[in-house]
């Protein structure tokens, strides 16, 4: 008798985990077609009126002609006005997704205007560059400077990356310009591969989580793990502010691939995480070196936190994790801007930037953290069901396979 | 339900309410930022001197998109006969700042 009823407990218990599955991979198919409408919407909607921005870059110009890509801009309204210069787009990718912007120059090709046509940045840290006159430094510098950070220009601190962004954009076209109705030799553009203490920071952490998450010795990787987490914390927090973003993830998704050359980070990041989550099944950010994560499990430490997953919430709150991520997504899809949408108070932590309501979150997450472990990574973050969805595909993909194999 | 299921659900609804709160002020900031662009106090435009399109009050712009000059496949000759280029079309950008 009591052999049956617990035979008959396990069908249900069969049937029940049938269901979700269904469930899940339904949901998982609606998620997918979601991220589909609001990719084509935001394709169809990113656009700027260039042409009516132009007579910023060229003050003087009365008139303005547009021949391929380049306006001219004249004096006066007749056919015979002088020429005040020239103007034309330019495109680099910042932190966020591409920076468009509109430079001017004179007939000598020195720069005399300068205005962002788009952004995709975070706005917080965005509206840094404007604070600290950071376009302003371009003005009278011409095609042949190389508009180089700490050389020629300085950064706006905490914004470094959209800096040297606006800077490449301006130099091109600049030199674009330069090359084009002014008919100047100009210099060849060469960008070194950028890889320097984060890159190689990441690296490290990248290999020592993969080893040390197959060490079999516990105390051994205890430590281990204590020290990425401390390097996670002190180098990829404070040091350098560049932990794992919603903004990658959705630029990643609008297409907004940079260059490798100048993003060399980029594709670390979430080429190493897709690449060891993919090949092990176990994610090695999270858990080893994410510095938000770890300042959690530090708190946690402190104030004696457990773990604590009520049986009736823990699946709802997933789900609640699960949709905040998918509608964070689907937005900055279709508004085309991942930075507005990175709604993680990690900036705020480590770099002291970030909105009123950012800054309460930061307070509320901290002070949870001191009793529960990681509040913010089990029921927030919007990584984690990303994350999850990757090793939820390499399930799918083993399972398939060895289905046609048998 | 225990006090700690009350405090782990307050906890996620204010920390959701906050979230929401922090995209619609980042998105409301960054769809400002666009449309500010370009205007009379847009802060991501510099140039050496004030220009009379936006900042004054009433200048008229004109801008004339010229035709690119012919490909070789267009004009096999290759010879540039156009002296003074057509203007294909005319914008009137008034001076408001309203760009």
């Amino acid at each position: 008798m009591t052999a049956e009823k617990s035979a008959g407990g396990r069908r249900r218990k069969g049937a029940v985990l049938r269901r979700d599955r269904r469930l899940e991979r339904i949901l998982a198919l609606v998620a997918l077609a979601g991220l589909l409408v609001s990719w084509l919407f935001g394709y169809f909607q990113s656009s700027n009126n260039t042409a009516a921005k132009v007579p910023t870059v060229l003050p003087g110009a009365e008139r303005i002609e547009r021949r391929g890509d380049v306006y001219f801009g004249y004096t006066e309204g007749s056919t015979s006005g002088e020429l005040v210069g020239y103007a034309g787009t330019g495109q680099a990718t910042g932190y966020a997704g591409p920076i468009d912007v509109l430079v001017g120059v004179d007939r000598a090709g020195a720069i005399i205007g300068v205005a962002i046509l788009e952004h995709r940045e975070t706005p917080g840290f965005f509206r840094r560059l404007p604070e600290v006159g950071f376009f302003r430094q371009f003005l009278g510098k011409d095609y042949r400077s190389d508009l180089r950070l700490a050389q020629d220009l300085d950064a706006a601190s905490g914004a470094t990356v959209s800096s040297a962004a606006v800077a490449r954009a301006v130099r091109e076209e600049a030199r674009a310009l330069a090359a084009g109705p002014i008919g100047a030799q100009v210099p060849p553009s060469r960008e070194p591969v950028q890889f320097g203490a984060p890159e190689a920071l990441l690296i490290a952490l990248y290999l020592v989580g993969y080893f040390g998450h197959r060490s079999k010795l516990p105390n051994a990787k205890r430590w281990i793990r204590r020290a990425t987490l401390i390097a996670g914390v002190v180098g990829l927090g404070f040091l350098y502010n560049k932990p794992l973003t919603l903004a990658n993830v959705v630029s990643l998704f609008a297409g907004y691939w940079p260059d490798w050359h100048t993003h060399l980070y980029w594709f670390l990041l979430l080429g190493g995480i897709l690449l060891v989550t993919t090949a092990q099944g176990k994610n090695p950010y999270c858990s080893w070196f994410c510095p938000f994560g770890a300042v959690q499990e530090g708190l946690g430490r402190i104030g004696g936190a457990k773990v604590f997953r009520p049986r009736r919430w823990h699946q709802r709150l997933k789900w609640l994790q699960r949709g905040l991520a998918l509608g964070a997504i689907l937005l900055g899809l279709a508004l085309r801007q991942p930075g507005a949408v990175s709604f993680e108070p990690f900036g705020t932590l480590f770099d002291f930037t970030g909105s009123t309501a950012q800054w309460i979150l930061l307070v509320v997450v901290l002070l949870a953290s001191l009793v529960v472990v990681r509040p913010f990574c089990n029921y927030l973050c919007p990584l984690d069901p990303v994350v999850e969805y990757v090793g939820e595909g390499r399930r799918w993909a083993q399972t398939t396979i060895r289905k046609v194999r048998s | 339900m225990n006090w700690k299921e009350i405090l782990l659900l307050l906890l996620v609804a204010s920390s959701v309410v906050l979230v929401g709160a922090t995209v619609v002020e980042a998105v409301a900031e960054s769809q400002a930022t666009r449309s500010g662009i370009g205007g009379p106090e847009d802060p991501y435009s510099v140039s050496i001197v004030e220009p009379t399109a936006t900042r004054g009050a009433s200048t008229t712009i004109e801008a004339t998109v010229v035709p690119e000059e012919p490909s070789r496949e267009q004009n096999p000759s290759g010879r540039r006969g156009r002296k003074t280029p057509e203007p294909t079309a005319t914008y009137d950008f008034s001076s408001t700042g309203d760009f």
